[in-house]
């Protein structure tokens, strides 16, 4: 079986996310996804934030979508990713994960990467305002896979990202 | 021309589209950019309501409006579009005269192909669809009593009914609806009975004069709504006899 943890912000971009797991049980792609009905599975005594990292983890493929937001903070007990974004924590997760076959897909929007090309110039990254479209903690994300030379796909529209997915090649567990 | 102009006009298009059906006026006060969104302030005869559509789809929505136009994948983000409006102004009561059930199931967008996919169900959408199943059932046994009053063929009326049965008998058996590897043809059903339920709301609602029933219906029409909009329904074509359905109620 071939599974896939999904890692996206979901409130700003629901229909685009649902789309995709649609897409990728259709390439019989198990998804999970943290709006999955089992995703949590009664577990207790446990931040739902490490139970996301947790599942980074143990799931052999990792797919990131970034868009103009970050979505919330990561709040778990991993105190080397406090401060990040959840989705940058589960980046993080992934990339230190020690799973030899892990297999890491992750998709930018092309505005998003000009606005980073444009940020990472700056001579003071802070001091960026309001009329920004791409918040902070995306740039950071972004910086962080750059740093770490993580292969990005940049797609300019939803249908170019649903194209790309049906290409890539997923591993079994 | 600015940013995404093509796509806000667009928006303000559909939004003032929905006159032909409302027995309110909708009109469209203002659309800017608020980061990260684009806020759509509307007025509905004397209230004010804010939509809020992500940047992200504002921007796809723009690029198919010029290169994808006529396309499934522009349906798509209509689709989108037009139900984050008639979910967002529904749930508040704000859209007196359209409904959602038939907007469902008109529908276009890129449906699936194949799928098999692992559902579980909260306990109150279970609840919806198996109501729905069993309203089905109902609707079917008068089609297959009108027909054979009138002597026509109803075979394909009785397999729907087997296959409704099939899946109550599952309810019956398990007291719930979740299941591994389901087919396409077992979610079309549930979404059809997902719509026979909401059908039945918006019948008790438009003879329902209190306020806050009229609240509490609108607002379960949209949770069920807000479910179909997800996966493992949102891109579950509906089946043909969801037609005679509407047409027969």
């Amino acid at each position: 079986m071939k599974r896939v943890f999904l890692s996206a912000t979901y409130e700003d971009q629901m229909d685009l996310i649902e789309e995709i797991k649609s897409k990728l049980a259709e390439l019989e792609i198990k998804v999970i996804h943290f709006k999955e009905p089992d995703f949590f599975n009664g577990k207790t005594g446990v931040h739902s934030h490490d139970i996301c990292i947790e599942k980074v983890r143990e799931t052999p493929n990792y797919l990131l979508i970034v868009n103009y937001r970050a979505g919330i903070d990561y709040e778990g007990s991993i105190s080397d990713y406090h401060g990040l974004s959840l989705t940058h924590a589960e980046f993080r997760s992934a990339l230190e994960s020690t799973s030899k076959n892990r297999r890491m897909y992750c998709f930018v929007r092309r505005k998003v990467m000009e606005f980073f090309e444009i940020w990472k110039h700056l001579p003071n990254k802070h001091n960026i305002d309001s009329s920004w479209t791409v918040e902070p903690k995306v740039l950071q994300l972004l910086e962080d896979m750059e740093t770490k030379g993580i292969w990005i796909d940049f797609f300019q529209h939803s249908l170019e990202l649903k194209k790309f997915l049906s290409v890539k090649e997923f591993v079994r567990d | 021309m600015s940013e995404n102009e093509n796509a806000l006009n667009h928006i303000k298009k559909l939004i003032e589209d929905l006159n032909s059906n409302l027995r309110l006026t909708i009109c469209v006060d203002d659309i800017h950019y608020s980061p990260f969104s684009y806020v759509v302030k509307v007025s509905i005869d004397d209230k004010k309501h804010k939509l809020e559509f992500d940047k992200s789809i504002i921007d796809d929505l723009e690029v198919a409006l010029e290169k994808y136009k006529s396309s499934k994948y522009f349906n798509t983000l209509e689709s989108n579009i037009k139900f984050t409006i008639y979910i967002e102004l529904g749930k508040e009561g704000l859209l007196e005269g359209l409904d959602v059930s038939r907007e469902l199931i008109n529908d276009k967008r890129d449906w699936i192909k194949d799928y098999r996919v692992d559902i579980k169900f909260m306990p109150e959408m279970t609840k919806v669809l198996y109501e729905g199943l069993k309203g089905l059932h109902e609707f079917f046994d008068s089609q297959i009593e009108k027909h054979k009053s009138l002597g026509i063929s109803y075979s394909d009326i009785e397999e729907n009914k087997q296959w409704v049965q099939s899946l109550i008998d599952y309810y019956d058996e398990n007291a719930h609806l979740n299941s591994t590897g389901v087919g396409v043809k077992n979610l079309q059903f549930l979404k059809s009975a997902a719509i026979k339920k909401i059908i039945d709301l918006e019948k008790i609602r438009k003879f329902e004069k209190v306020p806050t029933t009229l609240k509490a219906l609108n607002q379960k029409i949209s949770k069920i709504a807000i479910e179909l909009r997800k996966d493992p329904f949102l891109e579950v074509e509906l089946p043909a006899f969801i037609h005679d359905f509407i047409a027969e109620s």
